[in-house]
């Protein structure tokens, strides 16, 4: 791997520990999957998306970091991966006066030092994930 | 891998994919699901982030599918590793449900309907007959 790639190759891998691991550890709790204010099926839903997430970010790891000779097209695809899960939380944030959404739950997860935990965590993450897409989407230079 | 099976593999694919992408967002995007009035807030929020984030990567999987250039069956797995992943995860949430009292539907959602003298969830034989289209595509692969 070269030096872009391989700086793009560690940003990927802290990114998808983020959305891979924090999830699990926040929400399997009483804020979401065990909160007795949600729905069975809503629980159903969030278990579903964190198992996911994990799953996700674990496989991202690997295409990153399996050798062989497609691993800078299985780099660009883990690039891509991760800006869509965590795409999905800006489109949900966007949206959310459109059906009635929230950032949380009056017993769910309080905010931080005056700022949504989620936006807290998943904005600095985002903005690392994309830098490692337009560094593996860059033109590698070459020297003359 | 001849072209007709390279068809029949793309083909069964993007079924598969189409399925967790697409059918997902008509399913849930209504007052079942996103919009459901028995949903907190934050329950909704989850799930419009989850069905958002599951188009994606069926867009990303349909590309990875379709378009030419080299590493052709290595795509398609990846694609059908997507898949499997939404899939088992859906399976992984179901089996575990007695641990979060979960259910695969709430009373003004989906109900079960009957079929061939049984009582199915819609969620269940939906994504089990996905399923075996998926192990169909990767076998053929």
């Amino acid at each position: 791997m070269a030096g872009k790639e391989k700086i793009a190759a560690a940003l990927l891998t802290l990114v998808a520990i983020v959305y891979a691991i924090v999830p699990p550890l926040v929400d399997i709790s009483p804020t979401h999957i065990l909160n007795p204010l949600w729905t069975s099926h809503a629980k159903f839903h969030t278990v579903w998306q964190v198992s996911v997430n994990s799953m996700l970010g674990l496989f991202s790891v690997l295409l990153v970091w399996w050798p062989g000779a497609s691993r800078p097209l299985r780099i660009k695809i883990g690039a891509v991966l991760g800006c869509i899960a965590l795409g999905g939380f800006f489109v949900a944030a966007l949206t959310r006066h459109l059906y009635g959404g929230a950032f949380s739950d009056p017993n769910g997860v309080p905010p931080v030092a005056g700022m949504d935990a989620n936006l807290l965590l998943f904005t600095p993450t985002s903005v690392i994930q994309v830098v490692a897409l337009l560094l593996v989407l860059s033109p590698e230079r070459t020297s003359k | 891998m001849g072209f007709d099976r390279l068809l029949l593999v793309r083909l069964l694919m993007s079924l598969v994919t189409l399925g967790y992408g697409v059918v997902t967002v008509k399913a849930d995007f209504n007052k079942t699901h996103a919009t459901n009035p028995l949903w907190t807030g934050h329950a909704r929020f989850h799930l419009v982030w989850q069905i958002t984030s599951y188009l994606g990567f069926a867009l990303l999987a349909l590309a990875l599918i379709w378009a030419p250039g080299p590493y052709v069956l290595e795509r398609l797995y990846l694609a059908g590793a997507f898949a499997g992943i939404v899939y088992g995860a859906f399976f992984i949430a179901l089996l575990t449900m007695p641990l979060y009292d979960g259910r695969a539907f709430d009373d003004n959602g989906y109900p079960p309907f009957r079929a061939i003298g049984l009582r199915l969830d819609a969620n269940v034989t939906v994504f089990s007959a996905l399923t075996v289209l998926l192990l169909a595509g990767i076998a053929l692969a």
